[in-house]
């Protein structure tokens, strides 16, 4: 078991090495870097930039050597001292910036996903269980629609009919008198009344997809002979359901349980943008535009640090909830 | 001649396909006598499965029953299975608990993600409603009657870990966990190799004698039944053309089609050098069945003008021996 984890953690670490120099050259791919998008704002400004401004600041910046350079002391500054660099754009370190936003980030999307799973589980199951009733058929129209609506405009929908309700604008997470102040229940409750709109918005499209896949994992499962035999020797239908299919459906979605991670922390780019919520992905969003490449190659690296992990996280999760992977795959790894 | 203990008459089960519902059994009756061993035999896709299926109630959509009874004479106060509601007490009493049954692939047939022995254990329970500690001290009795060495380690083992003649003993061990007084074997050594095979049949004939219960055997193997059976169902398309003795059977084959199927059998040093005799044609689709008697296109005692136009008459010759061929209708002694 540990040799097992140990490879697997030289895989990983080999993985986000490449990673990095994936990352690394195809943000520097566009045409010009951070001084030439700065200069480009200074003029619609009616500034103009020297050519020495612009060689001043490319030395100040780091962005004079050639781009291997320039890799290789971002990645060796993170490797050896944890450092993400500077943002050009805030002019303050990576961590600083994406720091404070994990906590919304992280909120926001683990209050969606467990919103979404909560709803879709019961329902993934009851549409498999009575296939082609009303209630399926329902279902998996309205999930459809889900699922071909983009999010973006889901909060666009929104934004309209509050405004012309509310006359305001649902942005953000928390009201302004609300925000800078310590959590209490007023906070709580303010934040609640906020939470709930991205919940739905990125939560649609989540809840048609789970829906989609508990549905068919288990329409796979229903009618393998090991649930006759069990419902042949007594097993009552709701213990035969949870006891036997639904354990072997749960598989795939375990399986892909890992790759939430990363979504935990972006959160829904657009949607973010669209609602001003406080998560990275506006963030990210931003920096990919002004090239601001130390911070966008560090909110990517997290986010293949994470996916890595969370791919980890799901294989002991799988051969936790799967015999057949636990004593049959590990063995074989340990060959 | 022992009680009747399990009755079907006039059962008809069908599967809704695109092109129409297809009539998998087609009005069987069979009796099953306490502690007799009946073999209903045929084809592949002639309803014996389905049959079998059928008495648990197991035939899941798109298949339904239609029409007929099954009658259950086990219990002190006799009742028909197909009138109980899914929800009565008695349908699970029968299930796993008077009628046990296995199966043709027994690895599938466990699931992969439990225990031999929580599957097992949580069978026992059900039925007895023994405690945790009882039933696995149970469950590791039954393993060792049904022949599986160091049952104590291998009640904790995954079916994965088991070869399939060890899965089919663990299913056996399942099916014995209430002392059942039938037992529905569908074609269970199917899938085995002939060794395996045969140890499986012998450890159900000695069960069978051990816990007095009757035993309905579904299989093609001629040479199981002649193994195994007391009394013989020979299906054929939906229906039972034949019904004997085993050793009347045998012996002196009335159906057209039963005679074909003996034949056909190889016989050791008989054979050497020629053709192994076949029956011709193949068995007709049940969606097209043949008007009359469905075995007449494929059988060389067909009567023109009789055969091809009505149903053959159901000829008993007594002593729970019947035919259904026309051949035997103006015979002295035998009624239609």
């Amino acid at each position: 078991m540990l040799r097992y984890l140990g490879r697997r953690v030289l895989y990983m670490a080999a993985t986000l090495l490449a990673i990095s120099l994936v990352v690394f050259v195809v943000i520097s791919l566009p045409p010009g870097d951070f001084v030439t998008a700065l200069q480009a704002k200074y003029s619609t400004q009616g500034q103009g930039l020297s050519a020495d401004d612009l060689e001043n600041l490319r030395v100040r910046y780091g962005l004079d050597g050639n781009i291997l350079a320039q890799y290789g002391h971002w990645f060796s500054q993170i490797v050896l001292h944890g450092d993400l660099g500077t943002s050009f754009e805030f002019e303050k370190p990576v961590a600083d910036i994406v720091g404070p936003r994990l906590g919304a980030t992280i909120g926001v999307s683990l209050a969606t996903l467990i919103v979404t799973w909560a709803i879709a589980f019961p329902i993934g199951v009851y549409s498999a269980v009575k296939q082609r009733s009303i209630g399926d058929y329902t279902a998996t129209t309205v999930g459809f629609l889900g699922l071909a609506t983009p999010n973006f405009l889901i909060a666009l929908v929104f934004i309209y009919f509050s405004v012309s309700w509310f006359g305001s604008v649902p942005s953000g997470l928390c009201s302004p008198e609300w925000c800078d102040s310590a959590w209490n229940l007023g906070k709580l409750l303010d934040l609640l009344g906020h939470l709930w709109i991205p919940m739905i918005v990125i939560g649609t499209a989540g809840v048609a997809g789970v829906v989609r896949i508990i549905r068919n994992n288990l329409l796979d499962e229903l009618h393998r002979p090991y649930v006759t035999a069990a419902r042949a020797r007594g097993v009552p239908e709701k213990q035969l359901l949870r006891r036997y299919p639904l354990r072997v459906a749960l598989n795939p979605f375990v399986s892909t349980i890992g790759w939430v991670l990363p979504l935990l922390l972006v959160g829904d780019i657009v949607v973010g943008q669209i609602l001003s919520l406080p998560t990275l992905g506006p963030i990210l969003l931003g920096a990919l535009r002004s090239q601001d490449m130390y911070l966008a190659g560090s909110i990517i690296m997290i986010l293949s640090m994470l996916t890595v992990i969370g791919t980890l996280i799901s294989d002991l999760l799988l051969g936790w909830l799967d015999p057949r992977i636990r004593l049959m795959g590990m063995n074989g790894a340990r060959q | 001649m022992s009680e009747p203990l399990l009755e079907i008459s006039g059962l008809k089960t069908g599967f809704d396909t695109y092109d129409g519902r297809v009539r998998a059994v087609d009005g069987v009756d069979l009796t099953v006598h306490a502690g007799k061993t009946l073999c209903v035999v045929g084809e592949s896709g002639c309803g014996k499965s389905v049959t079998a299926r059928s008495i648990l109630r197991l035939v899941e959509a798109p298949g339904s029953i239609d029409a007929g009874s099954i009658v259950w004479r086990g219990d002190p106060e006799p009742f028909d299975v197909l009138e109980l509601d899914v929800s009565d007490k008695r349908l699970a009493k029968l299930r796993g608990g008077d009628v046990g049954m296995i199966f043709q692939e027994p690895a599938a047939s466990l699931l992969p993600l439990r225990t031999i022995g929580a599957q097992l254990i949580e069978t026992i329970r059900i039925h007895t409603g023994a405690d945790k500690k009882a039933a696995r001290a149970r469950a590791i009795d039954l393993l060792d009657q049904v022949g599986i060495p160091r049952p104590e380690q291998r009640v904790d083992a995954f079916p994965f870990q088991l070869s399939g003649g060890m899965c089919q003993r663990a299913m056996i061990a399942i099916a014995l966990c209430a002392n059942p007084s039938l037992l529905i074997a569908d074609e269970p050594t199917t899938a085995l190799d002939v060794t395996t095979q045969a140890r499986i049949l012998d450890l159900i004939r000695s069960l069978q004698a051990e816990y007095r219960m009757a035993v309905m055997f579904i299989t093609h193997d001629l040479g199981v039944v002649a193994e195994l059976a007391d009394e013989v169902a020979v299906m054929y398309l939906g229906k039972v053309v034949e019904r004997a003795g085993v050793e009347e059977l045998f012996a002196d084959p009335k159906h057209p089609y039963t005679k074909r199927l003996l034949h056909s059998v190889p016989v050791l040093g008989r054979d050497r050098g020629r053709d192994l005799p076949t029956i011709p044609g193949t068995v007709p689709n049940p969606l097209h069945r043949p008007k009359g008697c469905s075995f007449h296109p494929r059988c060389a005692e067909a009567i023109a003008g009789t055969c091809d136009l009505d149903e053959p008459p159901e000829i008993d010759f007594g002593g729970g021996r019947t035919a259904q061929c026309v051949l035997y209708a103006d015979r002295e002694g035998a009624t239609a």
